[in-house]
C-alpha cells in the first residue's frame, strides 16, 4: 500500500470511532482489528505514536456505553464540532450577541466546509446537517485531501480546521469523558499535530 | 480494515483534477473575504419568544443570521423587540437543539429514522383507537395558528375531540369571566386612559413592547396608574399608587369597589341602563359588600378602597380596570374565574366599554377558508371531550382550551392511553410535576415534537424534532387592533437539520399512514392563498412584506355589539346559573390560606421577568445570564417576616410544599406583601437536555397540587401553601 493510501485509510480509521460506528465498525474496534490496524498505519507511515490499550479490544456492551457517555450523554457528552470551539463569526458587521462568542453551532467554519462540499460535490448525512464541521467529517474530508489534493491543501486545511484538537481534547477531559475517547481524542490531536 | 473504512460519510465522487480546480475555495482565509462583502437581506418572520408572535425583521449574511430588529409594521412590535427576541435566534445555532427524531429505549432515546418513527407511532395510534376509541386521544400545545388548524383538523379526522392548550395554567378563569360578562376578552386603550387600575398585571415586565409603550404613553399624558398586586413590580415602580392586596382576594376588592360605585351612585346610569341586562339583581347582591367588610379580607384600608373607586369614577370613562391576561386571576385561584367576571362588571359600571382609554373590542382580519367541495374537511367529533370542557356535569363553563390537568388525571386512571404534544412543557408548567409525570408514564402513546428535549419530552416515547422557527413558513397570522395586523413567518434561513419536519409535514405524513390523507390534500401554500384572498393580499406580497396593517373602517364611536346573548353586558348569567352557581358575580374565598399560627407558612405566588418566557427561555445563555447577573431566580420574602425567621437577604432557605421540596437564595425586600413568598416562573429545569438552564432556580409549578377550579377547570397555580425554613 502506499504512503498516500495509508495515510488516508488512517483518517478513515479515526474517523469512523468518532461518529455512530455501525456494526461492523463496533465488531473491529471491540476485536482490537481497529486498533491493531491503526497501530499498523503508525508504524507504516513511521509515525512515533502509541496506541493507548484502553483502545484495543474490550467488551461491546462497555465500549457502547462508553461511547453514549462521550458523545451522547445530554449531562456531559462532548461535541466534536469545530464552530463550537471558535468565534462564531469573524466578521464584525455580525451583530447577534453570539456573533463574537464561542459555543455555537454553524460558525464561520460550518459555513467555510458547507460551501465546499457544496462546490465539490459532496453529500453529508441528513442527520449531520447541523454540524458539516464535526470532526468526524473533516478527517474524512482530510483523507480525500491526501488521496487527491495536494500537500499544500493538506497542510492549509489542517492549519486552518484542525488547529482546535488541544482545546478538544482539554474540554473531554473537564467533561470527565470515558479514558477511551479521551485517549482516542488525544490521538487523533496527535496525529494531526505530526502532520499525518 | 474495509469493514470499517468501507463506510464513508462523505458521499463522493472527487478526483484529484476537481480538489486542484477548487484549491482556490479550500483557502478559508478566501473564503471568509470573499463572504464578508456578501450583501446583508432582510427577511421578515414573527418571533417565537413567547406567544406574542411580534414581527421581526431577520437581517441575513450568506445564509446566516446577522441581525434581528423589529418589524414596524406588525402591530405588536411597532419597530420594537424586546431581550428575549434577541436571545431567540440562539435557538438556531444552540448545541442542546435536537436534530433528529428519537424513539425511547429503555431509560434513554436512539436515533429512529422518520418514516419509521411515522410508522411506529401510526400504528400504535391505531390500536389505541381500536382498542380504547378516539377518546382515549389527546393533543396539546401551546397554540397558534398553524398547529391549531392541523392538530384539529388531525384530531377530528380520527374523531377525537380533545385539543387542547395551555391556558387553563395561564388564562382560562380571566378568559370565561369576561366572555360570560361582555361576549369576549376585551384589551385596553392604556395609551389614552386617564386612570389604569392593573390588578397583578405587569406590562412592563411581560409580555409584549407594544403594551409597554402604550403604558408608557398614558404616563406621559398624566394618567395616574395605580398597581393592585401584592409584589411591587417594575410597572408598581412606574405606578403613582400600589396597593399591596393580600394574594388571592382580588375579587373582595372588586366587590367592594362595585358596592362604592353603585351605592354613591357614582357609575354609569345611563350607559347601564342602556347596554346591560341583570343590574338590578347585580346591584342587590353587592349590598353586603362594603369597603369595611373587604378591608380585613384584602388587608387594604376601607377608605382606600372607597378612594380607589371614587376615583375612578372621576376618571370615568375614560379609565380602565385592565381584564389582564394570567395577572392576578388568569388560572390562579379558587376565584379567579368570579373575579374577572367583577373585573368585566366594573368596568361596565363606569361606562368604559369602546370609550377612548377604556375597554376595547377589536376585530382581526377575517381570513377566508378551503373550499370544502375540493378540500374535504372532517365533522367535529361527537363524542364528548375527555378533559371534561364544555361537558355538563364535569366543567360546563370550560372552553375548548381545554384542561390538560384533569386529562391527566385521566390518564393516571387508565382512560387516557396516547397523546401528542407539540411545543409545550406541561411536566414542568402545569401544577404538580408528580401528578402530570406519572399520568404522560402511563400512557401507551406519548409523541413530543419540539426543537428541544424538555421535560416533558423526557417521558416521550417518540420524539419528532421540528425546524426552528427562523426555518419554516407557516399559516398567515391575524392580529386584533383598529388596523388588524395581517403577517407570516417566512424561510428566513434554510433548514439547518434535514432530518427535522414542520408540523403539518409530520401531522400530514402520519394522516396518510392512518388513510386519512383526502383530510390533507393541500399544500401549506394553498391553505395560506386561500386565508388571505378575501383581503385582496397575493399570498406573494405577503411574503414580501411579512407584515402589514390593514386599514379598515374607524368602528363607530361608543359601545359596541357585544357577543353574549343579549348583545349586552350581562351582569346575570344565565349559563352561570345553568352549570350551579351564582347567576350573578359574588364573593368565592380562596381555596387555601396560609396558617396564621405557623410564621413559617405563606402563599407562594410567582410572575414574568421581562427576559424570560415561562421555561422556553431560561436555556439561552445570554438571556440566563440576565437572570445569573441580577439573581433573578431568588425568592421574594417580605423583610418583617423574614426577620420573625432570622432570615436575612441571600440566605439560603428551603421552600416544602406537599407536593414538592426546593433549595433556593432569599431576596428580603419591603416589596411584598407578609402573606406571601414570589417566585419567579420559567427557572428550574431538570431535562440534563437543558445543559445551561438544568438545575437554575425553582420551578413553581412544582409546588402546586393537582387541582381543578370548579368554574372553568383552570389549575389554580397560585393555591400553593409552603413552609419556609431558612437552610
Amino acid at each position: 500500500m502506499d504512503e498516500r493510501t495509508v495515510r488516508a485509510q488512517l483518517y478513515s480509521l479515526l474517523a469512523a470511532r468518532l461518529y455512530q460506528p455501525d456494526d461492523a465498525a463496533w465488531q473491529a474496534i471491540c476485536s482490537g482489528k481497529w486498533a491493531g490496524a491503526v497501530r499498523t498505519s503508525l508504524a507504516a507511515l513511521e509515525l512515533s505514536l502509541a496506541v493507548p490499550l484502553s483502545l484495543g479490544a474490550c467488551p461491546e456492551d462497555a465500549a457502547r456505553r462508553d461511547y453514549w457517555r462521550a458523545f451522547l450523554d445530554p449531562a456531559r457528552r462532548v461535541r466534536p464540532v469545530e464552530s463550537l470551539f471558535k468565534v462564531w463569526t469573524q466578521d464584525p458587521t455580525a451583530e447577534l450577541p453570539l456573533a463574537g462568542e464561542k459555543g455555537w453551532l454553524g460558525g464561520d467554519p460550518a459555513a467555510h466546509l458547507l460551501s465546499l462540499y457544496t462546490a465539490l460535490g459532496i453529500a453529508i448525512p441528513p442527520e449531520l446537517g447541523y454540524a458539516p464541521d464535526h470532526l468526524a467529517l473533516e478527517l474524512e474530508f482530510m483523507g480525500l485531501l491526501v488521496r487527491h489534493g495536494t500537500p499544500e491543501q493538506q497542510e492549509q486545511f489542517r492549519r486552518q480546521h484542525l488547529d482546535w484538537l488541544p482545546d478538544l481534547v482539554e474540554d473531554a477531559r473537564r467533561r470527565e469523558a470515558p479514558p477511551s475517547y479521551i485517549d482516542l481524542l488525544t490521538l487523533v490531536s496527535a496525529a494531526v499535530a505530526a502532520r499525518l | 480494515m474495509k469493514e470499517i473504512t468501507r463506510r464513508s460519510l462523505l458521499k463522493t465522487s472527487l478526483t484529484t483534477g476537481s480538489l486542484l480546480a477548487a484549491s482556490p475555495l479550500l483557502d478559508f482565509s478566501k473564503w471568509a473575504a470573499a463572504a464578508a462583502e456578501a450583501p446583508v437581506e432582510v427577511r421578515p418572520s414573527l418571533c417565537n419568544g413567547c406567544s406574542s408572535h411580534c414581527g421581526i425583521q431577520v437581517h441575513v449574511k450568506n445564509g446566516r443570521v446577522w441581525k434581528v430588529t423589529g418589524h414596524p409594521d406588525h402591530g405588536r412590535a411597532k419597530g420594537k423587540i424586546c431581550a428575549r427576541a434577541n436571545g431567540v435566534i440562539g435557538w438556531l445555532y444552540d448545541s442542546d437543539r435536537l436534530t433528529q427524531p428519537l424513539k425511547r429505549v429503555g431509560d434513554s432515546f436512539q436515533p429512529i429514522a422518520y418514516e419509521q418513527a411515522l410508522d411506529e407511532i401510526a400504528a400504535k395510534l391505531k390500536a389505541v383507537l381500536a382498542k380504547d376509541g378516539p377518546g382515549a386521544v389527546f393533543y396539546e400545545h401551546n397554540p397558534r395558528e398553524t398547529a391549531t388548524f392541523y392538530a384539529k383538523r388531525f384530531m377530528w379526522a380520527i374523531g377525537a375531540p380533545t385539543v387542547m392548550a395551555h391556558d387553563a395554567a395561564c388564562k382560562m378563569g380571566m378568559m370565561v369571566g369576561f366572555t360570560n360578562i361582555v361576549g369576549a376578552v376585551p384589551g385596553s386603550d392604556l395609551a389614552n386612559s386617564k386612570y389604569i387600575m392593573l390588578i397583578g398585571r405587569n406590562p412592563a415586565e411581560g409580555i409584549r413592547t407594544s403594551v409597554a409603550t402604550a403604558l408608557s404613553t398614558a404616563l406621559q399624558k398624566g394618567a395616574k396608574v395605580v398597581t393592585v398586586d401584592p409584589r411591587l413590580s417594575a410597572s408598581g415602580a412606574l405606578a403613582a399608587e400600589w396597593v399591596p392586596i393580600r394574594p388571592g382576594t382580588d375579587l373582595a376588592l372588586v366587590l367592594a369597589m362595585c358596592n362604592v360605585l353603585v351605592s354613591e351612585k357614582l357609575y354609569d346610569a345611563d350607559f347601564v341602563a342602556k347596554n346591560s341586562v341583570g343590574f338590578d339583581k347585580f346591584a342587590a347582591a353587592l349590598a353586603p359588600y362594603t369597603p369595611a367588610w373587604a378591608a380585613p379580607i384584602t388587608d387594604i384600608p376601607a377608605e382606600t378602597i372607597s378612594r380607589l373607586a371614587r376615583e375612578l369614577a372621576a376618571a370615568k370613562p375614560n379609565c380602565v380596570v385592565d381584564p389582564s391576561w394570567k395577572g392576578a386571576f388568569g388560572a390562579n385561584y379558587n376565584n379567579s374565574t368570579e373575579t374577572a367576571r367583577a373585573v368585566g362588571a366594573l368596568n361596565a359600571l363606569l361606562g368604559n366599554l369602546g370609550q377612548p382609554g377604556g375597554l376595547t373590542f377589536d376585530a382581526g382580519a377575517k381570513f377566508g377558508s378551503l373550499d370544502p367541495a375540493k378540500y374535504p374537511a372532517p365533522k367535529e367529533p361527537e363524542i364528548p371531550r375527555t378533559d371534561g370542557a364544555g361537558v355538563p356535569g364535569e366543567y360546563p363553563l370550560a372552553p375548548e382550551e381545554g384542561l390538560p390537568h384533569v386529562v391527566a388525571q385521566k390518564a393516571i386512571e387508565g382512560k387516557v392511553k396516547a397523546g401528542i404534544i407539540r411545543h409545550h412543557n406541561p411536566v414542568k408548567n402545569f401544577p404538580d410535576t408528580k401528578h402530570m409525570t406519572d399520568a404522560y408514564k402511563a400512557l401507551d402513546l406519548l409523541v413530543v415534537i419540539d426543537t428541544h428535549l424538555t421535560e416533558t419530552a423526557m417521558l416521550a416515547h417518540y420524539i419528532l424534532p421540528e425546524p426552528s422557527f427562523l426555518e419554516r413558513e407557516e399559516l398567515v397570522e391575524t392580529i386584533a387592533g383598529a388596523k388588524p395586523t395581517v403577517a407570516t413567518r417566512t424561510v428566513v434561513v434554510p433548514k439547518v437539520n434535514a432530518d427535522t419536519h414542520t408540523f403539518p409535514e409530520i401531522i400530514a405524513g402520519l394522516a396518510k399512514r392512518l388513510g386519512l390523507e383526502k383530510y390533507f390534500n393541500f399544500t401549506l401554500d394553498e391553505l395560506n392563498t386561500a386565508r388571505v384572498a378575501p383581503l385582496g393580499l397575493t399570498l406573494a406580497d405577503l411574503r414580501a412584506k411579512g407584515s402589514l396593517m390593514l386599514d379598515v373602517p374607524a368602528a363607530p364611536p361608543g359601545m359596541p355589539k357585544l357577543k353574549t346573548a343579549s348583545g349586552k353586558v350581562e351582569f346575570t348569567s344565565a349559563k352561570f346559573a345553568k352549570a350551579g352557581f351564582s347567576e350573578v358575580p359574588g364573593w368565592i374565598p380562596p381555596k387555601v390560606m396560609p396558617d396564621p399560627k405557623n410564621p413559617q407558612s405563606f402563599r407562594l405566588i410567582f410572575g414574568k421577568q421581562g427576559y424570560q418566557s415561562h421555561s422556553a427561555t431560561a436555556n439561552l445563555p445570554y438571556l440566563l445570564q440576565i437572570s445569573k447577573d441580577y439573581a433573578a431566580d431568588r425568592l421574594w420574602m417580605n423583610a418583617k417576616r423574614a426577620a420573625q425567621l432570622g432570615i436575612a437577604d441571600g440566605d439560603w432557605v428551603v421552600v416544602k410544599a406537599t407536593t414538592a421540596t426546593g433549595k433556593i437564595q432569599v431576596k428580603v425586600t419591603e416589596r411584598l406583601h407578609p402573606d406571601a413568598v414570589y417566585l419567579p416562573g420559567g427557572y428550574g429545569n431538570w431535562s440534563p437536555y437543558l445543559t445551561r438552564a438544568k438545575g437554575y432556580g425553582l420551578n413553581v409549578g412544582s409546588f402546586a397540587p393537582y387541582q381543578a377550579e370548579p368554574m372553568s377547570g383552570h389549575a389554580m397555580t397560585m393555591e400553593s401553601i409552603v413552609e419556609i425554613q431558612k437552610a
